[in-house]
């Protein structure tokens, strides 16, 4: 392809997030002229992307203005998008990607034609995403809140069917500069701005080398001033923090398009993860970043959702003592020692696998995380890599290999039931209860993601649903089958004492061949 | 009155070089229209043929711009030609209410149809487009103001509709 469309109409952070992606795509198609289309509030960030040749823009609010003034003829904002479209049409692209997930941008590309259509895509009247396991992945879990595997730019990369082009930058370490950016682009994920002055002063004591600065928008500047002085405040502009990354050696932040933006240019990042923020999918993506989550209850929130707490609880269960630790350990490499009831500690962490937040306070968790990674990678159809287990996480995932297999003989059952009585009540419990077991969610939940937009799809007859149930199974039973193996492989090197005995010293082998056999039995 | 036409013209957000203007009152306000620097040509529907003649009189200067229009009913509206070139075009229509007098209801009615935001201008316009269709299944009120979620409907509902309107799909997207 010489010509690329890649179609971006979501948020400032997401189009930094895609900046891989864009990078994919020149490996991938070596020479391509890429254009970007982005909404034009965000026309500001395209000096980012060099990759980049020619960048479009969707004025969104122009057209909400034209569409809410009732002066305006019924047909104004169909003209005026009909007539953007053709400047789009005229321009002959070999192939389009869309990196947005919306509706709105579906319909979009349906419009301007190209041979290669990738991601949501609308033909012949309906809506069509699923060219490969990694979108259908990506469309049906990206957004629910159950445990995924992947990063948003990572998942994003293997929907659009490119490898994921992305090397961290090296760890910077230094105390010269730290920044901070307080606000977020909603209240429930921002930590207050006194719990920063208070942090503030902290920091001023324990690094008394370093100069600080409270990065704010324009708009928000008189607000600010409240708690910071002037200079002490940095009105910058994202061309300008980009620019200056290189002298900041700590970015302390909220979920924010600086996030993002700093962390992929290797600026240490401390997140403060708060309301809606999920940083197993958009956590900072460089190479040294430390997350704080707090274990409210109510966390993580809903994204279009408005805080139900009478105070901000996820938040305030953060304290600013505990920021400041976790600043010290960051340059201490002591990030083990961050210990705290009220809140989960991570860290960003790059290996085979990619990138992944690794529990600080429970490191075997994030074995667990990595096998369920390799299994979808297997089953995306991504070389995978040997990676090996402790025996406490090896047994763990024995158990639930065992009810991950359990659930597919349910499933069978449920459809030879079907296929018996072959009523439509029957079709409406069987989807009733497949929908309870995909509901019931967890890690190894989301392996019935293939199964998640059954209780809504609709069916003709119970032929059709019968079809489609088997079909899906086989989906399921490949992966459960695929995560056996690689458990089964992870055993071989356990028995062999490769790996365990060399690193722990207390694996003997005659206990592992016992959870050998135990699984051996059940395969 | 000048002022108040002076204000209410630098108060219009107007990118378009061609606009309706709904009522002829005293004509200031048409005059100040034509000074916004993207205006170029007014068309001005009114009922009372005594201001034409009048504002004929008073801006002499002004007549190669405009062209104005008296009709007495909303259905006269829908068979004249300024009706289809807004819909042509898309024009936008600006009210002035200040020069509408007595003639509110009226000029209401002119308006929602200049707009395309009645059901019989709808069916106008797209029968205008090459559709013949009753759309009273979908807009059962003939007084409804119409919004583009209506639009949208009527598209859904008739295939023959898409694809020359299909974008109104991205439209309805941009609205809650």
């Amino acid at each position: 392809m010489k010509k690329i469309l890649a179609v971006s109409l979501l948020r400032l952070g997401d189009i930094i997030q895609q900046k891989p992606i864009l990078i994919g795509l020149k490996n991938k198609w070596p020479g391509c002229e890429i254009h970007l289309l982005i909404n034009k509030e965000f026309e500001h960030c395209a000096n980012l992307f060099p990759e980049v040749s020619q960048f479009h823009f969707f004025d969104r609010s122009e057209l909400q203005y034209l569409i809410g003034q009732v002066s305006t003829h019924l047909f104004r904002p169909l003209k005026e998008l009909d007539a953007w479209i053709k400047s789009l049409q005229a321009q002959t692209f070999d192939g389009i990607y869309n990196l947005t997930h919306t509706r709105l941008s579906a319909y979009l590309i349906q419009k301007i034609p190209a041979p290669y259509k990738l991601g949501l895509v609308y033909e012949s009247g309906k809506f069509q995403t699923f060219s490969n396991q990694a979108l259908r992945y990506f469309n049906n879990y990206f957004s629910l809140r159950t445990p995924f595997f992947f990063h948003y730019s990572e998942i994003l990369s293997y929907a659009m069917d490119l490898d994921f082009s992305w090397n961290p930058s090296p760890k910077k370490m230094g105390k010269r500069m730290f920044w901070i950016q307080a606000s977020t682009n909603d209240m429930k994920k921002n930590w207050s701005y006194g719990y920063f002055r208070k942090l503030l002063d902290l920091l001023y004591k324990d690094f008394p080398e370093t100069e600080i600065k409270i990065l704010a928008s324009p708009s928000e500047v008189e607000k600010m001033k409240v708690y910071f002085s002037e200079d002490e405040i940095a009105c910058l502009s994202l061309k300008e923090i980009a620019d200056r990354a290189r002298e900041v050696d700590l970015l302390i932040t909220g979920d924010t398009s600086i996030k993002h933006l700093l962390s992929m240019q290797g600026v240490p990042c401390l997140e403060l993860a708060l309301g809606s923020a999920d940083p197993s999918r958009t956590g900072p993506l460089g190479a040294s970043a430390l997350i704080l989550q707090s274990k409210a209850a109510c966390y993580p929130c809903g994204h279009h959702s408005r805080c139900s707490q009478s105070t901000h609880v996820c938040a305030d269960l953060i304290s600013v003592d505990t920021v400041l630790n976790a600043v010290k350990a960051l340059f201490d490499e002591k990030i083990c020692v961050l210990k705290s009831d009220h809140i989960k500690v991570s860290e960003s962490h790059w290996g085979p696998l990619g990138w992944s937040l690794r529990s600080v306070q429970n490191p075997l968790e994030h074995q667990l995380y990595l096998l369920e990674k390799a299994t979808w990678l297997s089953y995306f159809g991504r070389s995978s890599v040997d990676f090996q287990l402790d025996l406490e996480v090896f047994a763990e995932a024995i158990a639930e290999q065992r009810i991950l297999e359990e659930t597919h003989i349910t499933i069978l059952q449920l459809i030879r039931n079907l296929i018996e009585r072959f009523s439509l009540h029957d079709m409406e419990q069987f989807r009733s209860r497949l929908s309870h077991i995909v509901y019931q969610g967890g890690r190894i939940g989301s392996y019935l993601a293939v199964f998640y937009d059954f209780s809504t799809q609709p069916f003709s007859n119970v032929l059709h649903l019968i079809g489609e149930a088997q079909k899906r199974t086989v989906e399921f039973q490949r992966l459960v089958k695929i995560r056996g193996d690689i458990i089964r492989s992870t055993e071989k090197s356990i028995s062999k004492g490769d790996h365990h005995e060399s690193r722990t010293r207390q694996l003997p082998n005659s206990g592992v061949e016992a959870f050998g056999k135990g699984l051996s039995g059940n395969t | 009155m000048v002022e108040q036409a002076y204000e209410w013209a630098q108060a219009l957000k107007i990118k378009e070089s061609e606009v309706i203007v709904l009522g002829l009152g005293a004509g200031f306000h048409v005059e100040e229209i034509l000074k916004l620097p993207h205006v170029k040509k007014v068309h001005i529907l009114d009922s009372r043929v005594q201001l034409k003649f009048a504002f004929e009189e008073q801006f002499k200067h002004l007549l190669n711009k405009v062209s104005i229009t008296i009709l007495e009913s909303p259905q006269a509206l829908l068979e004249h030609e300024l009706f289809y070139l807004a819909a042509k075009n898309a024009l936008s229509t600006l009210c002035f209410q200040p020069s509408w007098g007595d003639q509110a209801d009226l000029f209401e009615h002119f308006y929602l149809n200049l707009t395309g935001r009645t059901r019989n201008a709808l069916e106008k316009i797209l029968k205008f487009y090459g559709h013949s269709l009753e759309i009273s299944e979908v807009i059962q009120d003939t007084n409804k103001v119409l919004s583009i979620k209506d639009l949208s409907l009527v598209v859904d509902m008739n295939p023959s509709l898409y694809p020359q309107f299909s974008a109104v799909k991205v439209l309805r997207e941009l609205v809650i």
